[in-house]
């Protein structure tokens, strides 16, 4: 009887068990996780829920033939999940690791992290009664340039992103905000957008760089300044065809601290304002695209005065570039063997304020050509070599003394290798 | 300085020049047709004389149970009816004269659905059509 006793115990524990873990089971399998091949069907009318998995990533290696010095890195690392609430809500986060390794304090990888890990998106989409226009509100990457949104490393040539997406268009700049996306009835084809973001923070511009350390990215963004932008993008036959604004306040900062530090604050204090155009024409393996873009900073003297910062007043950028897909007759877009090169020339610091001190290693020309070879459409496996070509340093900003101060080389060199997926 | 009287002209010029834009390129376009389909047991039903009302062989179908529009296409005598969703990250597509594209990642697609640019690697999706009497029935299963 004793052991009967017993036998009932485990045997109800073992019901509680199966119960638990098909509960569970059965719970989860409601918001199972689809590969995008089953996501397709999830558009429909029979299904209002739906998760998607999906990312992107590139590792390379890169040889400084001047320097000799060379470095190996997994770039970045992304991971796409979206989530369908409904056929109009749905949900769209990035999250990205670059470099590998953020820290290892506690674990076998020691403490020597140089990586970073960022939230590159994440909103709510919303969708109209017309499912091309949709509105965001999140953190999200406004319409400006053209790799700021195209920026998964298997679509361009390449192992860096073009120099000048970087410097002076700050490729992949996301805010907090809300954005409209539409497109024309009346002209198929024609797309425009409007956003409305949390502004730059002029106390991180670093000269050299544009505006690119002022991105706040979503992580506690100060002050009351904003970010407008507009863009209009046209398909027209086999081009591409783009021209993108924007204006913000620089001022990431309370009235009162920024009263003290002589700096206009407000929505729209201390202006950044950037115009791009860009087009693109692919035809036939054929693929040419050029962008040029322009920044000007009216109140640089002013936020020199508060930051020593060396902000220039204006900058500007651009390139042009062209490639031939040796593949496309045979394997249309399946596999692609593409040869490129591309031209790119900025002026970090094209005007400067009274205050400013003026550094021609800013006026910068990158010569690039290369191979992308993609055995298949999403991954890539890239070889090129950079030739970059800038103006003699200004000694006066040279503050670190002989011989700490790492050689610079006006003509530099650089050999990269790199490989990239997207799925 | 940049003064308020400079911003708001600055903005209403640009914003002028963005709506003279889109008026020129309006005046030179045909634009896509729409029709607001309504839902059968999981089918759609088009007559076919949409087509040649509209002059066209491209018709966006919508319905607000979908969350993205169907482009039906005409290529002779066939129809073919694509979901106007990227089969990468999910966005809904556009459509231009001779492709389609998703405005977010650069995928681009023929009117037949097949992928002409990554990142998507997959065809678009397609619904079943068939042509009874005067009707196109878009089967959705």
């Amino acid at each position: 009887m004793q052991f009967y006793k017993h036998s009932m115990k485990h045997y109800k524990l073992l019901i509680s068990l199966f119960t638990c873990i098909f509960t569970f089971y059965y719970t989860n399998s409601y918001t199972q996780v689809l590969t995008p091949e089953d996501s397709l069907h999830a558009g429909l009318i029979s299904e209002n829920h739906s998760t998607l998995i999906s990312g992107y990533g590139e590792a390379r290696y890169s040889l400084n033939t001047k320097r000799k010095t060379a470095e190996a890195s997994l770039e970045r690392v992304v991971l796409f999940v979206g989530h369908k609430f409904s056929n109009k809500i749905s949900l769209f986060t990035e999250m990205e690791l670059e470099n590998a390794l953020v820290t290892g304090s506690g674990g076998d990888e020691g403490e020597s992290g140089k990586g970073s890990i960022a939230m590159e998106q994440a909103f709510i989409k919303f969708n109209l009664k017309n499912p091309a226009n949709y509105i965001v509100a999140g953190l999200f990457i406004p319409r400006i340039g053209y790799l700021n949104e195209n920026h998964l490393p298997s679509t361009f040539n390449g192992v860096d992103r073009p120099f000048a997406e970087q410097l002076v268009i700050p490729a992949v700049w996301r805010e907090i905000g809300v954005g409209y996306y539409g497109s024309v009835a009346r002209v198929p084809g024609l797309n425009y957008s409007v956003a409305l973001t949390n502004g730059l923070n002029s106390a991180a511009f670093t000269n050299g760089s544009g505006i690119k350390d002022g991105r706040q990215f979503g992580s506690k963004a100060a002050g009351l300044n904003l970010g407008l932008s507009a863009s209009v993008l046209y398909y027209i036959n086999n081009f591409r065809l783009q021209a993108s604004g924007y204006i913000g306040g620089s001022t990431a900062l309370e009235k009162r601290v920024a009263d003290s530090l002589l700096l206009n604050s407000g929505p729209f204090g201390n202006p950044v304002v950037l115009g791009e155009m860009n087009g693109q024409y692919s035809n036939n393996g054929w693929n040419l695209r050029a962008i040029f873009a322009y920044i000007h900073i009216s109140e640089a003297a002013a936020i020199n005065r508060a930051y020593a910062n060396n902000t220039p007043e204006s900058l500007y950028g651009g390139y042009a570039e062209a490639g031939y897909d040796f593949f496309h007759k045979k394997y249309a877009s399946q596999k692609s063997l593409i040869a490129f090169g591309r031209y790119e020339y900025m002026n970090l610091s094209a005007t400067i304020p009274f205050n400013g001190v003026q550094n021609d290693a800013n006026k910068q020309q990158y010569i690039v050509a290369g191979l992308t070879y993609k055995p298949v459409s999403s991954v890539a496996v890239k070889l090129d070599y950079v030739q970059r070509i800038t103006g003699e340093p200004n000694p006066a900003l040279i503050i670190t003394p002989f011989p700490q101060q790492i050689p610079y080389y006006k003509s530099n060199g650089f050999i990269n290798l790199g490989v990239a997926y997207n799925f | 300085m940049t003064t308020r009287r400079d911003f708001i002209v600055k903005g209403c010029t640009a914003c002028m020049g963005l709506v003279g834009l889109g008026m020129l390129l309006e005046g030179c376009s045909t634009a896509l047709p729409v029709f607001n389909a309504v839902a059968n047991n999981k089918s759609f039903v088009v007559p076919l004389a949409k087509f040649t009302e509209q002059n066209t062989n491209l018709l966006l179908l919508r319905n607000p149970q979908l969350e993205n529009d169907i482009l039906l296409v005409k290529e002779n005598n066939s129809y073919k009816a694509l979901l106007m969703k990227c089969t990468h990250e999910g966005y809904g597509l556009v459509v231009a004269k001779n492709k389609i594209h998703c405005n977010v990642h650069g995928s681009e697609f023929d009117m037949n659905g097949n992928v002409l640019k990554s990142p998507a690697t997959r065809a678009l999706q397609q619904f079943k059509t068939e042509v009874i009497n005067s009707n196109i029935i878009i089967h959705l299963t």
